[in-house]
């Protein structure tokens, strides 16, 4: 299979003085699951935002064999979608509908194909009858199915997360595990809660120091205790608690 | 914290509610246009103004409380700015206008008028239609695509400056709940600036959201803006109602 994401000595900083982001490569496949981790800080979230060229860095960035330029911004956005942290940041319409239908509409689809999106997306995240609901008055959980059906509704090839798994409760987490595996999407997911990962990633990436240090299949990265907390990251803690279950 | 304007178009519908945006915005500038237009200091034919756009109130549906709500929270402004003349003439004396404080007061009383009528129209156009359609229409008209940009942000800016404000203040209560008190002016001046510090950082979250769903500063929507010709009577009779007003005195004073 061809490289989807293709992330070639990518270097970006905030400010001269220090650099968020040193020389990274990485390469994802199409419709593979990747999990990101890494301490806070590490330039995670910076990452995520270079995908569909909110940030341009130093280096090169391709996505399904185009580059992220300024010239292909409204092609890179089609296929790349951002599901971001806080989807207080993510819903800004005043009804359900109009938001879900926002991506849709700047996409320049027409009405008919609008309407169908917006159904579709709503029927796969269970939202039916939220269609009038004002996006800021629903509970958390609520705010971030609709934050991923506005992402969902134009069917990009490629779905980022930044930390999705945050403030979610089990029951909750559990459900967007299984959506996440179903999706036929190649799936990047930047994350602090590493359990969730092993369940739908195929690999997980460590991010440190501006740069990806370790990369390998779920199980490899995730059973290795010594590396996981080299990077600031522990889940002994979570492995000792089910073997004493 | 309810801020001045927010979508509360959604749920009612009414004909003012259905007028095509276009339409509305042209009607209500129009209007505003032919109310400021009044010579200073005639205040009479503000009571017929006055009872066509309480009729509008009353065709269109709006809560009367959401829309008092709204006035009252720009009447001390009005007010302020009415009163400047008839202070001006009591503190200067006649030396420094040629007005008589009589005189002045009813310039005074004509500028209110104006300006609340004017901002009522206002009130009625933000009410009854939706911001993005509304901003959506401003662009058909022939508004830059950088304006409606603008305006959309700082829509977009209220709503998270009330939404910040009302977590900082809940934050600082919290762990302190006496300080308030003691040191108001400081706890409301660091409180402002970690307001629009936050917001700031908000906002450029959300159009980065935006953007990332095909935002490029020109604002769709699904809505067709069609306009019907019972709109068209309906806008035409206002329009020709307010210019009735306007010029009936003139008329009336010619066959004199
Ligand atoms: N908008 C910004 N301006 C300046 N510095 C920033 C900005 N966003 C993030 N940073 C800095 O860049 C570094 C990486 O941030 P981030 O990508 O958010 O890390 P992570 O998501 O891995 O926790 C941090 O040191 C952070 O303070
Ligand atoms: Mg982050």
């Amino acid at each position: 299979m061809h490289a989807d994401i293709k992330i070639k000595n990518l270097s970006f900083a905030y400010d001269k003085t220090r650099k968020v982001l040193n020389n990274l490569n990485l390469e994802v496949k199409a419709g593979e699951k990747i999990g990101i981790i890494g301490p806070m800080g590490a330039g995670k979230s910076t990452l995520l935002l270079h995908l569909n060229g909110l940030l341009m860095g130093q280096g090169t960035i391709e996505i399904g064999g185009v580059a992220v330029t300024k010239n292909t911004l409204s092609e890179i956005r089609r296929k790349v979608g951002i599901v971001f942290q806080n989807p207080d940041d993510q819903l800004f319409s005043s009804s359900v509908e109009e938001d879900i239908a926002f991506g849709p509409l700047h996409f320049g689809y027409d009405a008919k194909t609008i309407s169908e999106m917006v159904t579709l997306a709503i029927e796969k995240l269970n939202l039916k009858g939220y269609e009038k609901r004002v996006p800021h008055q629903l509970s958390l959980g609520e705010k971030k199915r609709v934050a991923l059906a506005t992402v969902l509704a134009t069917k990009p090839h490629i779905l980022a997360f930044d930390e999705p798994f945050a403030n979610l409760d089990s029951s909750m987490v559990k459900q967007l595990v299984n959506t996440l595996k179903q999706l036929p999407s190649t799936v990047v997911v930047v994350s602090q809660s590493l359990l969730p990962l092993a369940v739908f990633c195929d690999r997980i990436a460590i991010l440190n120091q501006g740069h990806i240090t370790n990369i390998g299949t779920a199980k490899d990265i995730l059973s290795d205790d010594n590396l996981l907390n080299k990077n600031g990251l522990d889940l002994s803690f979570y492995k000792k608690i089910c073997h004493t279950l | 914290m309810k801020p001045l304007v927010s979508d509360t178009s959604v749920g009612i519908n009414s004909l003012v509610h259905r007028l095509d945006a276009r339409l509305k915005i042209i009607l209500t500038f129009l209007s505003i246009f032919i109310m400021v237009s009044e010579k200073q200091g005639d205040v009479n034919s503000f009571i017929f103004y006055g009872t066509v756009i309480l009729s509008i109130l009353f065709i269109s549906k709006i809560p009367l409380v959401q829309f008092f709500k709204r006035l009252l929270l720009v009447l001390p402004f009005l007010l302020a700015a009415a009163l400047f003349f008839p202070l001006s003439v009591l503190i200067g004396g006649e030396s420094i206008s040629e007005m008589s404080l009589e005189r002045s007061l009813y310039v005074a009383l004509s500028i209110f008028l104006k300006a609340l009528c004017s901002f009522s129209l206002l009130l009625v156009l933000i009410l009854t239609e939706k911001i993005n359609h509304l901003i959506a229409a401003l662009q058909k008209i022939g508004m830059p695509r950088f304006m409606g940009f603008v305006i959309a942000i700082m829509f977009r800016y209220i709503f998270l400056l009330a939404g910040e404000a009302h977590k900082i203040e809940t934050a600082q209560k919290s762990r302190a709940p006496n300080i308030m008190k003691k040191h108001r002016l400081k706890v409301y001046s660091s409180q402002m600036a970690l307001i629009f510090l936050r917001s700031w950082e908000r906002s450029k979250k959300v159009y980065n959201a935006m953007l990332s769903r095909g935002f490029d500063g020109s604002f769709k929507t699904i809505k067709h803006f069609r306009i019907k010709p019972h709109e068209l009577i309906f806008s035409f009779i206002f329009l020709a109602i307010f210019a009735l007003i306007r010029f009936m005195e003139p008329v009336l004073q010619l066959f004199n």
